[in-house]
C-alpha cells in the first residue's frame, strides 16, 4: 500500500515527446484510471513507474521516497504489460509462479502458500484448466488473463495495469471490470489502471485523468470527467457517441448555430448570466451530448432545426440516430421504441438545460 | 526480395507447366526431385569421398600405398597400419588431450559469450568499441600474435600445459562465440526480461532463468562450432605444447612425419580415429540442438 507521486515528468523518444510536464498522485488504496487513446502515452508512464524507462527530468516518488533511478526489481511495484510478456519457456501455472519464486518472496512465503495463490487467482481468471498449457498454446484472451493474473499473485505497494482486459471478449470483459474493482478494493492496493475504453475509465475509477499526446488534459472524478470536461479534448473523447459540437454565434437570450442552415438555440438564463460574466467576448462553441438532444416531428414548433434521418444503429434498448442537415451531421442517442424511419425528415430539439460552453480559440470550457 | 523472386519463379514455373513450353522440360530437369536427389548424392559423394580413400588407404599394405595411388586396394587388406599408428605414436594420449581441451575451452568460452554479448547487447557495456574489438581481434590472422601469445603463456608458466592451450583456445574463439550468440540473443522481446526485473529478478537472475533458457539452441550451435575449432586447431598447439602430456590431436597426425619419411597408412589411420571423438561429440550435441530447436518458439 503506498502513494504514487509523478512529478513534471518529461520522455522524449528522438524527436518525439511521450510525455510532457505529467504530473499527478495516486493515492494510497486508490484506483487511478488513465484514460487516453492509442499512442496518447499511457504504456511509457506505466514504464516510467515500473522502472523499465527513465524520465528526461521529473521524478517518481513512491510514498514520499524518489524511486526514479531504482531498479525495477527493488520497486515492488507489479505491472501487467500490454503485450502480455508471458514467458514462453514455462506454462501457466510456471508463468504465475515466477513472481512468487523470487529470490526475494521465496524466503518470505511457503511453496504451499505460495501455490494457493496461485491456484486461487487462476480460478479467479477462469485459467484453472489451462495451467499445464505453455502460452503458444493458448488464444490472445487467455495470454492476457495469464499476464494480469501474473500481476495478482503479488501483494505489491502498487499494481500498474497496462490495458489489462482489452483482448477479452465483450462478456468476460464486463465481469472482469467488476471483479478486479471488487479484488482492488478488498486488497486495497494502490492501482494504476490504463485503458483507452472510456467506460472502464468511468465505471472503474476513483479518479480518472485524460491523457493526449503526453500531456494531461484533466484529472478528476469519473462525474467531474463527464460533467465538468476542463476543454473540447475531453469533452469530445469522453461519451459515446462523442458530443456535438456547434460554433454559434452567441447574441444573448439565444445563439446563432453557424452552418449552412443557420437555426437559433434559446439561452437559458443561468447561463446567459454566467457568459456575461466569464466569456469576454471569444468566439463560443455549445456542445450537446446526443443523450441531451430529442427528436421531434419535423412540423414541432419546438424543434430548433430539422434534418434527414442518415444513420441508425440500434443498441439494443437505445439507438443512435444520426441527422444530417445539409453538411453537418448530428447524432442523437434516443430509446428504440420510439426509432424514427430511414431517409425521413425529423425536427431536432436540443435540452438547453444541459449546454456545454467552450471558448472557441482557447478550447477551453465557460462555466 | 528473396520471396518475391520466388513467387516470380513459381509463377513462371506454373505457366511453363501450362504451355508445356521448353521452359517447362527445363525445370523438370533441374528443379524436379530426381534432380535434386542426384545433386546431393553428388554434393555428399565429394565430402565423403576423402574420408573413404582415407579409410581405403588405411586398411592398404603399406608398399601398395608407395606404389598405387588407386581408390580401392588391390592386394590384401590388413590391420597393420592401425596396429602400428597406436603402437608407434600416443595417439590416445593425443585424442584425449584434444578432446579435454575442446571440451573445456568450450565451456569457458560460453560461460564467458553469453554474458558479455548480453550485456553489450542490452546495456551497452563497452558502448561502440568493446564489439568492435571483439570482431578486430578474430579478423587478424593468429600468426601475427603468435609470438606474443607464446610469451605471455610462458609468463604465467602454462607453456606445454592443457591449461595454456585451453586459455588460449577460449581467448580464440571468443569473437565467434560473441558474434554468434549476439543474433539469438537480439531475436527475444526486451519485454521478457524488463517483466522477469519486475516480478523480482536482479539483470543476473533473469539472464540465467529467463534470457539463457530461450537462448538455449543458439548456445549449443555455438558450443558445437567452438568445439569443431578447438578440436581442428594447429597454429597454437603447435607453438604452445612440445610433448606428449600436452600435445593435441592435430599435432599428434604430424608425428608420422618422422625419421623413416611418410608413414601413409598409419597417419590414415590415426586421422581416421581422430575424427571419430568429435563426430560423436558433435552427434551427442546435435541431438540436443535438435530438440532444442523444436521447443524453443519464441514469441510472447
Amino acid at each position: 500500500m503506498a502513494q504514487v507521486e509523478l512529478r513534471t515528468i518529461t520522455k522524449k523518444f528522438g524527436k518525439v515527446t511521450a510525455l510532457d510536464q505529467v504530473s499527478f498522485t495516486v493515492n494510497d488504496g486508490e484506483l487511478f484510471v488513465l484514460l487516453g487513446a492509442s499512442g496518447a502515452g499511457k504504456s511509457t508512464t506505466i514504464a516510467i513507474i515500473s522502472g523499465i524507462e527513465t524520465p528526461d527530468s521529473g521524478g517518481v516518488f513512491l510514498d514520499g521516497q524518489d524511486i526514479t533511478k531504482t531498479f525495477p526489481q527493488n520497486r515492488d511495484i507489479a505491472t501487467a504489460f500490454e503485450s502480455y510478456a508471458l514467458y514462453p519457456h514455462f506454462t501457466v501455472f510456471q508463468n504465475l509462479m515466477f513472481p512468487l519464486e523470487s529470490p526475494e518472496r521465496k524466503k518470505q512465503m511457503p511453496r504451499q502458500e505460495r501455490e494457493n495463490r496461485v491456484k486461487e487467482v487462476a480460478e479467479m481468471l477462469g485459467l484453472g484448466e489451462l495451467l499445464h498449457r505453455y502460452p503458444r498454446e493458448l488464444s490472445g484472451g487467455q495470454k492476457q488473463r495469464v499476464a494480469l493474473g501474473r500481476t495478482l499473485v503479488r501483494r505489491p505497494k502498487a499494481y500498474m495495469l497496462d490495458e489489462p482486459i482489452s483482448h477479452l471478449d465483450a462478456k468476460l470483459r464486463h465481469r472482469m471490470r467488476s471483479e478486479l474493482k471488487k479484488i482492488q478494493t478488498e486488497l486495497g492496493i494502490t492501482t494504476l489502471y490504463a485503458t483507452p475504453d472510456q467506460l472502464e475509465a468511468l465505471s472503474m475509477g476513483d479518479t480518472v485523468a485524460v491523457l493526449n499526446k503526453g500531456v494531461i488534459e484533466q484529472i478528476g472524478t469519473p462525474d467531474e470527467i463527464y460533467y465538468n470536461p476542463v476543454n473540447l479534448y475531453v469533452a469530445s473523447f469522453v461519451g459515446d457517441p462523442p458530443m456535438n459540437l456547434f460554433t454559434v454565434d452567441y447574441q444573448g437570450d439565444h445563439a446563432v448555430v453557424e452552418c449552412d442552415t443557420p437555426y437559433a438555440v434559446p439561452i437559458r438564463p443561468e447561463d446567459q448570466k454566467m457568459l456575461a460574466e466569464k466569456m469576454g467576448g471569444c468566439q463560443l462553441k455549445i456542445g450537446v451530448r446526443p443523450v441531451d438532444i430529442r427528436l421531434t416531428a419535423p412540423e414541432d414548433p419546438k424543434a430548433h432545426t430539422r434534418g434527414e434521418v442518415v444513420l441508425l444503429d440500434t443498441l439494443g434498448q437505445t439507438s443512435i440516430v444520426t441527422v444530417r442537415l445539409k453538411s453537418e451531421e448530428i447524432k442523437a442517442k434516443i430509446s428504440s421504441d420510439f426509432l424514427p424511419k430511414l431517409h425521413s425528415t425529423i425536427g431536432l430539439q436540443m435540452d438547453n438545460q444541459r449546454f456545454y460552453y467552450f471558448d472557441a480559440a482557447t478550447t477551453r470550457s465557460i462555466c | 526480395m528473396e520471396d518475391v523472386k520466388g513467387i516470380e519463379h513459381f509463377e513462371s514455373a506454373v505457366h511453363a507447366f501450362e504451355q508445356k513450353t521448353p521452359a517447362f522440360y527445363l525445370n523438370r530437369i533441374f528443379f524436379g526431385r530426381p534432380a535434386r536427389i542426384i545433386l546431393l548424392l553428388l554434393f555428399i559423394l565429394a565430402i565423403l569421398l576423402p574420408i573413404f580413400y582415407i579409410a581405403m588407404t588405411s586398411l592398404k599394405e603399406p608398399i601398395e600405398i608407395r606404389t598405387s595411388g588407386a581408390l580401392l586396394p588391390r592386394g590384401q587388406i590388413t590391420t597393420i597400419n592401425w596396429v602400428k599408428a597406436f603402437a608407434n605414436v600416443p595417439l590416445v594420449r593425443y585424442l584425449f588431450n584434444s578432446t579435454v581441451v575442446a571440451v573445456i575451452s568450450t565451456i569457458l568460452v560460453l560461460l564467458v559469450a553469453v554474458p558479455t554479448t548480453y550485456s553489450i547487447i542490452r546495456f551497452k557495456t563497452g558502448g561502440w568499441f568493446l564489439p568492435a574489438w571483439i570482431l578486430g581481434t578474430y579478423v587478424m590472422p593468429p600468426i601475427v600474435v603468435s609470438i606474443p601469445i607464446f610469451a605471455m603463456v610462458k609468463m604465467v608458466n602454462l607453456q606445454n600445459t592443457l591449461a595454456g592451450l585451453i586459455l588460449v583456445h577460449m581467448m580464440a574463439n571468443m569473437p565467434i562465440a560473441v558474434w554468434l550468440i549476439d543474433s539469438y540473443i537480439r531475436s527475444i522481446p526486451r519485454e521478457l526480461e524488463q517483466a522477469a526485473w519486475i516480478d523480482g529478478y536482479s539483470k543476473w537472475e533473469t539472464l540465467l532463468r529467463v534470457v539463457v533458457p530461450l537462448i538455449r539452441p543458439g548456445i549449443l550451435a555455438t558450443g558445437v562450432i567452438t568445439l569443431i575449432l578447438s578440436w581442428n586447431e594447429f597454429l597454437f598447439a603447435l607453438i604452445l605444447t612440445y610433448g606428449v602430456k600436452s600435445n593435441t590431436f592435430p599435432i599428434g597426425i604430424s608425428r608420422y612425419i618422422g625419421e623413416h619419411g611418410l608413414q601413409f597408412g598409419e597417419m590414415s589411420a590415426a586421422a581416421l580415429a581422430g575424427i571419430v571423438p568429435i563426430y560423436i561429440l558433435v552427434f551427442l550435441f546435435s541431438r540436443n540442438l535438435v530438440e532444442g530447436l523444436t521447443r524453443g518458439g519464441v514469441k510472447g
